[in-house]
């Protein structure tokens, strides 16, 4: 275990100059990739042995961009915890729809039920495989208020958000880092002093540490049997804002 | 395949105006084929979507072209889906009613039975083409049909479309649905819900449908909508009760007489 270490700092110099290279285009591309090398220069919270394993498969990608999600994907949930407090997974309509766990009937914001009841348990595939669903506690009512607070980034004006909840029993849960968010530029790891067993959102406008978030696994079979519905918000009413990249400058 | 690069880093950003329509397009299907990686539950259409948003009123118009070329040149490849599927859902959230005719043709396509596209992406393409229709009426003969076909993955869809271009046909076609979902449940509760919210039927129009069928399709039509949480729906769905009067109970006949005199047991 050698937590402490930014996962572009290569363990084996071998591999510095593919994470330099990564940096370089990071660098060149843009806030939001600012952002992500930010992620990348900041989580201190890896082991070792990922951390070796994210930078070896950086260097045989030869420090590409495009190898950041698919590395992150494999390594993802590496700080496990244990919370019972009440959790909800939120979820656009169309999310929903296109994820196959509702049918596609409102053709508009305005149809859109104040209940829909999906057809899976969230946080399952087509195949009933567990897929990595995050969840917060936050309880704002307001669907804009909750798309800033959560850091969702991606949620645009009249998209319609809902909530799911989801019971925390037996599914195994883990802090989010960033190989959990991979290049999703919103993500970042909490202040450096948090020590609270979850992970905190960050808020769209502000870059605030908000809410409390987890990624939890959730095996079929042990959700098979309770149907799930998701819970109407609201739509959305404003573009997100990227007010947070301001407060994402990269180290040089 | 041509891409730029400050769209592969930045989300939300259109391409560069200088570099021509191809390109474009290219850039689309990059994005919709996942080529460009998308994290958390980002769609692969999240960013085109955004950059349609964001767009200069020009650019936004050279969007909706690629979108839409995009979208015909995914429907003659074999093995797209995944490309169509996000191509349709971005075509609902762009109203891009330029899609239209690639929408219909491979609509007609499921409505004919034809099997090359999977039911997601069918499932994607009839969505985007119920939302962008024209009101005129010419697709009511696709919607009927398809709610005929009776897949309980379209019966909803169909349905809600079909209030959309016909709302008298629609909710003459309430009991059959809500028969079609005692046998296979298929979302009874999320179409009314839809139906009472299209413009041209309204909640009072709903409810007056939902009365009109016989006590055991209205029983369960109401469990549906309290499933969905459309309670507020079932104010409207109730037959109206059998006004009470201010009728006194019949009276003997002789009480209306003062001159007959009632013995003792039937006095008051």
């Amino acid at each position: 275990m050698m937590a402490g270490m930014s996962l572009i700092r290569a363990i084996d110099p071998t591999h510095q100059r593919a994470l330099d290279t990564l940096a370089e285009t990071l660098r060149e591309g843009g806030d939001r990739d600012g952002a992500v090398l930010l992620n990348l220069q900041e989580e201190d919270r890896v082991p070792g042995a990922q951390v070796s394993a994210f930078q070896h498969a950086i260097a045989d990608g030869e420090g590409a961009r495009s190898a950041i999600d698919p590395v992150c994907s494999a390594l993802a949930r590496c700080l496990p915890t244990r919370e019972d407090a009440a959790w909800s997974h939120h979820v656009t309509l169309n999310a929903l729809v296109r994820h196959g766990y509702a049918r596609p009937i409102a053709l508009d914001a305005a149809q859109a039920p104040p209940r829909v009841r999906l057809s899976r348990p969230c946080g399952t595939d087509g195949q009933g495989r567990p897929r990595a669903l995050w969840v917060t506690t936050t309880r704002t009512a307001d669907a804009t208020a909750t798309r800033d607070r959560l850091g969702l980034g991606h949620v645009d004006a009249a998209e319609v958000l809902y909530r799911v909840e989801v019971p925390m029993r037996d599914e195994p849960a883990f802090i989010p880092t960033t190989l959990d968010a991979g290049t999703y530029p919103a993500w970042r790891r909490p202040p450096a002093a948090s020590e609270a067993p979850w992970g905190l959102t960050r808020h769209l406008a502000t870059d605030a540490p908000t809410d409390p978030e987890l990624v939890v696994v959730r095996e079929a079979a042990a959700t098979a049997a309770r149907p799930e519905v998701a819970k109407h918000l609201g739509a959305v009413t404003t573009p997100p804002s990227t007010g947070y990249l301001a407060h994402r400058t990269p180290r040089p | 395949m041509t891409t730029h690069r400050s769209l592969r880093s930045a989300p939300g950003a259109t391409p560069d105006p200088t570099l021509p329509f191809d390109a474009w397009v290219a850039w689309v299907r990059t994005h919709v084929r996942g080529d460009v990686s998308v994290a958390r539950h980002e769609l692969p259409e999240d960013a085109l979507a955004q950059a349609w948003t964001r767009a200069s009123a020009a650019d936004r118009g050279r969007l909706s072209r690629a979108f839409a070329t995009a979208l015909a040149d995914a429907a003659r490849e074999p093995h797209a889906d995944a490309e169509i599927a996000a191509l349709a859902a971005l075509a609902a959230r762009t109203e891009l009613t330029l899609a239209l005719p690639t929408l219909r043709s491979l609509a007609d396509r499921t409505a004919l039975g034809d099997g090359s596209l999977g039911e997601q992406a069918q499932s994607a393409v009839l969505h985007a083409l119920a939302a962008l229709q024209p009101r005129d009426g010419l697709l009511v003969p696709l919607w009927t049909r398809l709610f005929l076909l009776g897949h309980p993955w379209l019966l909803g869809l169909a349905l809600t479309a079909l209030g959309r271009s016909d709302p008298a046909r629609a909710l003459a076609l309430i009991p059959d649905a809500v028969r079609r979902e005692r046998e296979t449940p298929f979302g009874l509760g999320e179409t009314l819900w839809a139906l009472a919210n299209e413009p041209a039927i309204g909640r009072a129009r709903l409810g007056r449908a939902l009365v009109a069928l016989s006590p055991a399709l209205r029983a369960v039509a109401e469990q549906e909508l309290r499933e969905i949480g459309g309670e507020a729906l079932l104010a409207g769905a109730r037959p109206a009760r059998a006004r009470k009067t201010a009728r006194r109970p019949a009276l003997p006949w002789f009480a209306a007489r003062p001159s007959v005199v009632a013995p003792p047991r039937l006095g008051a």
